[in-house]
């Protein structure tokens, strides 16, 4: 009789004090999703009173399987508890890693390699900056190459407008064409100029070159056109050009030439 | 025959005992590497920003390598902003490994490993890649190479003067593992 009373005083205890096992096995599980699951829609403390795995837990499970709402057949709390971690494996592509079984230390997460929720936690704001920020830059990048052509044409169709040629349709197209590359060049860099700048971010490798350049094509798109204006009216009275306008040419040299190597400064490896 | 109740409920009342891990490992000295290329060049982006922990238990270890996104660097920040909006880093900042191995093969040349990478928004399971192992002292360096594609991660390739990268997107692994 004694020794029927130890033993039941000491499975008490027993039940007693694995309580907090199974509470512990719950605490990073929100109900939601156990019932998720599909088994057995419970709440976290009807999971812990199925989980003691203890020589009483049959009874338990017997006695709970009677109460109204506890469903049919419980799984294990174990099957249906798992970490965040777990959580975030299943909700992948693939599966392949097994939850670790119960007893088992909880598989390492990033809280625990020690980074925190502003390294971990992304936000829209900050990848609607970043794509506004490459919509512009692709923009750039299109436009830039088309202006090209409008480019090379008003190269080419310098010869038609200076030295001793006096027609004055060679002038026009030459004008036309450079108005146009221009305008086409101003819009391709507002697109540059304007596209959000990440704060924190280091200006790092060949960006830095084609950022330099486009100080001696940006101003160069600016002179070379007023300079045009210039030789063009002097052309127009019937004069040689001369003085600051006859400039013009090296000036649209240079600037077509900082402007070539701005492309291939980002497109080349060197 | 008195003692086994007291022994049940010595047991029983430490349940942390059971979930002890067997070991631990830390990584040091990481280095990821991605290459991509396209026809004009090919480019490789290295971080030396990731942390990694392994949990070792009943012959199983359970490994996490985690690095930022933005870590990335492929020595032009154009290049870099660029990568990191077109693999949506704003919204998912860090790449994440898991894998388990069994704790024997630690002592292996080569060890095959199934990868669970998060990345981009996307999870993806490597099978069966294959990793070489060097133990020097108690520190083992692990290198190897993840096939990973731009597809996998439904990544739209970047375009360099309208032209695409290629899909492939091989990432180099240099990691050296020491026990906690």
């Amino acid at each position: 009789m004694r020794m029927i009373r130890r033993r039941t005083i000491a499975l008490a205890c027993s039940c007693f004090f694995t309580a907090p096992l199974s509470s512990f096995a719950q605490t990073n599980d929100p109900p939601a999703a156990a019932s998720a699951e599909g088994d057995t829609t419970f709440s976290a403390g009807d999971a812990a009173a199925l989980s003691p795995r203890c020589a009483i837990t049959p009874l338990a499970m017997a006695a709970l399987r009677s109460e109204p709402g506890a469903g049919a057949d419980p799984s294990f709390p174990e099957d249906q508890a798992s970490s965040p971690t777990d959580r975030a494996q299943a909700q992948g592509q693939g599966q392949g890693q097994a939850a670790p079984p119960a007893g088992n230390p909880a598989p390492p997460s990033l809280e625990d390699l020690g980074f925190g929720s502003e390294q971990t936690q992304g936000s829209a704001q900050s990848q609607a900056l970043l794509d506004k920020r490459s919509h512009m830059l692709k923009i750039h990048q299109r436009l830039g190459l088309i202006t090209t052509v409008p480019l090379v044409a008003t190269i080419f169709s310098g010869g038609l407008a200076g030295g001793r040629s006096t027609s004055s349709s060679g002038r026009d197209l030459h004008a036309g064409l450079g108005a146009l590359t221009a305008t086409l060049y101003m819009t391709t860099a507002y697109y540059a100029v304007f596209a959000p700048k990440l704060p924190g971010t280091e200006v790092r490798g060949p960006i830095r070159l084609h950022k330099a350049l486009a100080w001696i094509h940006g101003t160069g798109m600016i002179l070379t056109p007023i300079l045009g204006a210039i030789a063009f009216d002097q052309k127009n009275r019937g004069e040689k050009i001369h003085g600051i306008a006859s400039a013009h040419g090296a000036v649209g040299a240079v600037t077509a030439a900082a402007y070539g190597l701005a492309i291939l400064s980002v497109s080349l490896k060197f | 025959m008195n003692k086994k109740p007291l022994l049940a409920l010595c047991l029983l009342a430490f349940p942390t005992l059971g979930r002890a891990a067997d070991r631990q490992w830390v990584l040091e000295q990481p280095t990821l590497t991605y290459h991509v290329s396209h026809p004009l060049h090919s480019t490789a982006g290295v971080s030396h920003a990731a942390k990694g922990k392994g949990v070792c238990h009943a012959g199983q270890c359970d490994f996490l390598i985690a690095v930022p996104v933005k870590s990335f660097d492929s020595g032009d920040s154009n290049r870099d902003l660029h990568m990191l909006q077109v693999v949506r880093g704003g919204q998912f900042p860090m790449v994440t490994v898991r894998t388990r191995l069994p704790e024997e093969a630690s002592g292996s040349a080569t060890i095959h490993a199934d990868l669970e990478i998060q990345f981009a928004g996307q999870t993806v399971v490597y099978r069966q890649v294959p990793f070489q192992l060097a133990t020097q002292g108690s520190q083992t360096r692990i290198t190897g190479t993840i096939p990973a594609t731009l597809s996998d991660f439904k990544i739209e390739p970047p375009t360099l003067l309208t032209i695409p990268v290629k899909n492939e997107m091989p990432v180099s692994v240099d990691m050296t593992w020491r026990p906690q």
